[in-house]
């Protein structure tokens, strides 16, 4: 077989290459059906799981190596080849150390807390959609599945804070609790939106269907659901719950060595979901102009997710924080009435039969438009340098003047 | 429903990521809204000014680099300062304008360190640190070092004088950070002084009222920030401040982002005396004839007592100082703005979240090692 066919046949679709192994293997072995099938999924699952796991290793160190770039600084460049071995001896340095139970824990929670959080965190990944036909599992609520698995973490951050019994652990396990349960809904009602068009949950079909990304036809959604899935991910400029400068590390500072290595993949790997499922929702999965007639599409989708990831990392070298009031603010009266409008239009459109794609997008972003306008138009003018400057030696210099005409009066 | 909750008590600190050091403030939450707050410290007091009893009075220069030590050179200028008061001695006018070069030079360096840490505070992840300190303070701590040696504890400034004149490279490289600077402010205005969510994080946040200000005895951009005009570089000017030409910033509401503005916008008025002093500065001794016996150990001001202000970054860095004809001061006391600003600490606070807390402190700009001594 040359090495195009090849290309075409298995490199591109790696469940078929999968497939051929397990024929293959019950040609030789002649193991029942059911038998082939349970090794099949496991295949699947396995292959997501290495996924994630080559990828927090890639995406930390990318994360370290970018936010040095951000910061006009080098960072880990000196273990291995330009730093790459960097997060090996991280992780061998933290397997090392002694997992320190605090006096006053409530242990079994406490032990579960890491494992609970790095669970739900990587069962999201069996709706991704790896290509036209690839996915760890086809389902045909893995929109809603999805959901309800990743919004598991919350009950993690609360085990974790409160099993501590320390302070600042229950600082950011109140702080999960409310952050994770609040920007739940906007995200899901985001997600609605989507689904209305697509007319499905399954993800495979939802990615498959997009001749034209949906974040082009649903732009108030994916505003919707960047912000949110940004919060849920537990990312900076919504990271109050583990905000390092005011509670060191929130729900889990108790956390040391292997357990601390877990929540901190369980976060990469929630962020890494969260990215993933934007592409597939909002921009396709696999698909990339015409990059997907070359590129294997596993590669692509890959990739975009990692691109999505960047942005995140971008945002965390830019913004400061939130305090928890006004993330509060912004999940309830800014997301959920933004996604109520999306859904209504949404909705209002699926309403007529036979109704075209652009015109709903054309509604959509009408009325994104008029969303803007109005909020820039009750915005106060954004203050400008040198009138501020001005301003502020202005009133110092009558302030002084003032000041000297009194003290010649008296 | 009605929830039953209860305040509980929560130590921010000693050992604390946001405390700019070793300082501890005990908080009693409700939820997350403080409702009462206890400002403890102490932690780092190594008893500067009694130490300062046992040692000549140059000895004593390089214990005041130690206090403040992000602005070494504001507080050795005090210092000297007041020993020259006491003793009646006057630099030559070359110490004096290199004396102002570096005094403002060292302000520029901690005000942007304090506006760095307050981006880190409100959860900047450090970016503003690199560019800020990173790129920025760094080209002054490099023109410290080529001067006198030192970059962060610089004793450079004597009694009489500084220690020796500046090299030949000193005025090309001010010159180039005086040419970098203002494109940069530009730039930190545009991205973090502009940006929505600073905004959102620290207007009307942490109000300090001019009323309160004043009789806290606070001073500095914490003053100013309340709509004050206090300066000690304009209303009690010392060195050649009164002939050269800058502004007062003031704020209009007293919250931390006028504070932090203050300080902001205090980087450019800097720069323009720097500029000034540059154009204007004189050849000829950079020493006191006399100075060199002030090392030796021999020097003995008259009795008497005296109390030297200055305008440090901070705020109003005072210097009392008693002699009792001995070489040795009799008494040695600091007036630390670090420590006064902290008075209305608990007053701003109450009220606000515990993040408020952390953005509070930030814009008060504290050393520890300047509020313990």
């Amino acid at each position: 077989m040359d090495f195009v066919a090849f290309y075409y046949q298995y490199i591109w679709n790696l469940s078929s290459m999968w497939g051929s192994v397990l024929a293959w293997l019950q040609s030789q072995t002649g193991l029942p059906g059911w038998a082939i099938y349970l090794v099949f999924g496991f295949g699947g699952a396995l292959g997501a799981f290495l996924w994630v796991a080559i990828s927090n290793i890639i995406l930390v160190f990318g994360e370290r190596r970018l936010l040095g770039r951000f910061q006009i600084r080098f960072g880990p460049n000196r273990v291995g080849p330009n730093g790459t071995l960097q997060l090996i001896a991280d992780a061998l340095k933290s397997v090392g150390k002694e997992l320190v139970i605090p006096a006053g824990a409530d242990k079994p929670i406490y032990v579960l807390g890491p494992i609970v959080a790095f669970i739900p965190a990587m069962m999201g990944f069996a709706v991704f959609t790896f290509g036209p036909t690839m996915s760890p599992v086809t389902m045909d609520i893995g929109v809603l599945y999805f959901q309800a698995v990743t919004s598991l973490t919350a009950f993690a951050a609360f085990m974790a804070g409160w099993s501590s019994n320390n302070k600042f652990a229950l600082f950011g396990a109140m702080r999960a609790v409310a952050q994770f349960v609040s920007y739940e809904i906007p995200l899901v009602l985001a997600v609605i939106s989507v689904v209305l068009v697509a007319g499905t949950m399954n993800t495979l079909t939802i990615a498959n269907q997009q001749t034209i990304v949906y974040a082009l036809v649903l732009p108030i959604a994916l505003f919707v659901f960047t912000i949110a899935s940004i919060a849920e991910a537990n990312r900076t400029p919504m990271d109050i719950v583990e905000a390092e400068s005011e509670i060191v590390a929130g729900y889990h500072t108790e956390y040391g060595g292997m357990a601390f290595i877990m929540f901190y993949a369980a976060e990469y790997t929630h962020a890494l979901a969260f990215g993933a499922m934007l592409n597939v929702l909002f921009l396709g999965g696999w698909k990339l102009f015409w990059l997907d007639q070359v590129l294997p599409p596993w590669l692509l989708f890959i990739l975009k997710s990692y691109f999505v990831f960047f942005i995140l990392i971008w945002m965390r070298a830019t913004f400061p924080r939130l305090r928890i009031d006004q993330l509060m603010s912004l999940g309830w009266k800014v997301l959920v009435p933004l996604a109520l409008v999306s859904l209504v239009l949404t909705s209002a459109g699926m309403l007529v039969p036979g109704l075209p794609l652009l015109a709903v997008a054309i509604f959509q972003w009408v009325a994104a438009g008029l969303i803007i306008l109005a909020v820039l138009s009750r915005l106060p003018r954004r203050t400008n340098r040198e009138e501020d400057m001005r301003a502020r030696r202005l009133a110092a210099q009558a302030a002084m003047t003032a000041r000297t005409a009194v003290s010649a009066q008296s | 429903m009605a929830l039953k909750t209860e305040p509980f008590v929560v130590n921010i600190g000693p050992q604390h990521p946001s405390t700019h050091g070793v300082f501890r403030v005990q908080l009693t939450v409700d939820g997350e809204t403080i409702v009462d707050l206890k400002p403890v410290m102490g932690y780092l007091h190594r008893g500067t000014e009694k130490l300062a009893e046992e040692k000549t009075y140059t000895q004593c220069i390089p214990y005041t680099d130690r206090m403040d030590y992000l602005a070494a050179m504001s507080n050795e200028l005090g210092y000297v300062m007041a020993v020259e008061k006491l003793a009646g001695i006057e630099p030559p006018p070359r110490a004096k304008w290199l004396r102002m070069i570096f005094a403002e030079l060292q302000r520029i360096s901690s005000h942007l360190f304090a506006a760095a840490t307050f981006f880190q505070d409100l959860g900047g992840w450090g970016t503003a640190i690199m560019y800020m300190l990173g790129r920025d303070r760094e080209q002054i701590l490099d023109i410290f070092e080529m001067t006198c040696g030192q970059r962060l504890t610089t004793n450079y400034m004597r009694i009489g004088g500084v220690a020796q004149d500046v090299p030949p490279e000193f005025f090309p490289a001010v010159r180039r950070f005086l040419d970098d600077m203002p494109s940069r402010i530009d730039e930190y205005f545009d991205f973090l002084a502009d940006s929505d969510l600073l905004l959102t994080r620290t207007k009307g946040v942490g109000i300090l009222p001019k009323e309160l200000a004043i009789s806290c005895g606070c001073s500095g951009p914490m003053l100013r920030g309340s709509g004050v005009p206090w300066d000690l570089r304009k209303t009690n000017p010392y060195l050649y401040y009164d002939e050269v030409d800058f502004d007062v910033i003031v704020g209009q509401n007293g919250d931390c982002y006028d504070r932090f503005m203050v300080r902001f916008w205090e980087v450019g008025q800097s720069l323009r005396i720097i500029e000034q002093c540059l154009e204007r500065l004189p050849d000829g001794d950079v020493r006191h004839p006399f100075s060199p016996d002030f090392v030796s150990g021999t020097f003995r001001p008259p009795k008497g007592e005296v109390y030297q202000a200055i305008e440090g970054p901070k705020g109003e860095l005072g210097y009392y100082l008693v002699s009792d004809g001995t070489t040795a001061p009799y008494r040695f006391h600091v007036r630390a703005p670090s420590l006064i600003n902290l008075t209305p600490f608990r007053e701003m606070c109450i009220g606000w979240k515990v993040a408020d807390m952390i953005v509070i402190l930030g814009s008060v700009d504290i050393v520890v090692g300047e509020v313990d001594r």
